[in-house]
């Protein structure tokens, strides 16, 4: 963020400006791409629920989303990927319409918590370069669910993700929108001088 | 859009559908697992099937991480030149992971070495499809694939088959981004002009010596500079200058066994094979050079259709 905080240096040459001008295409290319790509997965239920007739609401996606982050910290991992768990098992609850698996967490907080440990194992396979078995898993939730629980539910989570599991988050949007802006803002400055 | 519980019941259906018993040699088993050819009984389409291998230990880390990542990146790609997975299926057992891809009767390699014209190198027109596929395709993965970079962060050199692994690589770079593949996008360039890999090294130092023979020792270069002092490497390598003038002819018809190749796509061959990893050109960079807009006209090679 503190890169995107102090101003861009100003483009000083018709190269400089060229090359700006291609990066900022290359971005917008590939936000496009993202976008189109997002279309395919079905959008995620925020609220995960109506509060009528769902166990599990709001209030427990908010305690799970504050957890993510501080085992982010106490793993030492990057906090991008306690975003990308948060993501993973919003886009599980939403696939409740066809996951019989999905629904059931929602009525159910034991189910949901382990779903919750389920994602964290996931995606810090995908995404850090740390050695995790299921059982490291398994201490974080204080012995609370066993490794084999949290490997059995591995592949219920990824079949009724339909293995989508790499898609953008929030972080990368983010990112590829200021890859975007950043080269024009210089381009900017060059003109206005 | 075929039902995944079609196939998800047992993996007998799976053989079923099979059209071969045992995998297709030529789409070999692979790194991650044995490719199959079936037919698809709702679009009677034919389709790979690729079974993940599970030879990790389940009980301790769950699904493979290495199929995990591939599957990830395969599914959030989409790139008309890059294989696709329709579906993922899971069989009885949850070891019994299945992915459905489009099938091809036969690879790049296979295609040189044996398709129709194999006798014969490319046409110029050819080879620039096949290079803008290729760099196409490399750009979308670029873009996409992003969000695994992790700079300064040390990384594993055990990366790429040898014969396309960029030399920073081979001398223990382990701070490496995009430069690497584009390397070897230059790699493929020459072999689609001579039909043949470029850079056959039997090891590592083997590999380093052909390098620095068909490219020249890296003089004067800052980038190499830094790295050798960084690791306190004191080895003298012997000076040689660039020989990838006299490998690949330019403007010449009578080369004998390799595609016409023009100015501008001599440029670029360089360009790609850049010692100097950040004055390597970038996939967005080489789509936009000389080669692609002047000369010839890209045509589909005779081993498409």
């Amino acid at each position: 963020i503190s890169s995107v905080m102090t101003f861009p240096p100003r483009a000083d040459s018709a190269e400089t400006i060229e090359k700006n001008r291609q990066k900022s295409e290359d971005a917008m290319q590939a936000l496009l791409a993202m976008v189109e790509k997002e279309r395919t997965i079905p959008p995620i239920d925020y609220d995960h629920n109506s509060p009528a007739g769902n166990a599990v609401n709001n209030i427990d996606r908010q305690k799970m989303c504050e957890w993510y982050y501080e085992m982010a910290d106490f793993l030492k991992i990057d906090r991008s990927t306690a975003s990308r768990s948060m993501m993973l098992l919003d886009r599980f609850m939403a696939a409740s319409t066809h996951s019989h698996v999905a629904a059931a967490a929602r009525q159910n907080r034991d189910q949901y918590q382990l779903f919750a440990l389920t994602s964290l194992f996931i995606t810090i396979k995908l995404f850090e370069r740390l050695n995790i078995q299921a059982e490291h898993v398994s201490y974080l939730s204080r012995g609370r669910y066993g490794p084999q629980e949290i490997i059995k539910m591995e592949i219920v989570m990824l079949a009724a993700l339909q293995w989508k599991v790499s898609e953008a988050s929030k972080v990368d949007y983010v990112d590829i929108i200021m890859n975007y802006i950043i080269p024009r803002m210089e381009n900017c400055s060059y003109v206005m001088r | 859009m075929p039902k995944a519980d079609r196939w998800s019941s047992d993996e007998e259906e799976i053989v079923l559908l099979s059209l071969l018993p045992k995998p297709i040699s030529h789409l070999d088993e692979g790194t991650y697992g044995v490719v199959w050819k079936a037919r698809d009984n709702a679009t009677q389409e034919i389709v790979a099937i690729k079974q993940i291998k599970f030879d990790s230990d389940m009980t301790k880390e769950g699904f493979p991480i290495s199929a995990l990542r591939e599957i990830g990146v395969l599914l959030s790609l989409s790139h008309e030149s890059i294989v696709s997975v329709r579906e993922m299926v899971v069989g009885s057992t949850p070891d019994k992971v299945f992915m459905v891809m489009d099938c091809f009767e036969m690879d790049l390699q296979a295609a040189m070495k044996k398709g129709p014209g194999a006798s014969t190198p490319f046409a110029q027109s050819e080879v620039k499809y096949m290079m803008r596929q290729i760099l196409s395709a490399m750009a979308h993965v670029t873009s996409i694939a992003r969000k695994y970079e992790h700079p300064a962060r040390n990384m594993t050199q055990m990366v790429v088959t040898l014969w396309y692994r960029a030399p920073e690589l081979l001398f223990s770079e382990s701070c490496y981004g995009p430069e690497i593949d584009t390397w070897s996008i230059g790699c493929i360039f020459g072999e689609l002009l001579i039909k043949e890999a470029i850079l056959k090294g039997t090891g590592e130092l083997d590999q380093i010596q052909k390098i620095f023979k068909l490219l020249g020792t890296p003089t004067d270069d800052e980038y190499w500079e830094q790295l050798w002092s960084k690791q306190g490497s004191t080895f003298k390598w012997k000076n040689n200058d660039s020989d990838l003038a006299r490998t690949f002819a330019v403007n010449s018809f009578s080369a004998t066994g390799q595609s016409y190749l023009s100015p501008d796509g001599f440029d670029l061959l360089s360009r790609l094979l850049s010692l100097n990893p950040k004055k390597r050109i970038t996939a967005e960079d080489a789509l936009r050079h000389s080669y692609f807009s002047c000369g010839v006209t890209e045509q589909v090679p005779m081993f498409y259709v």
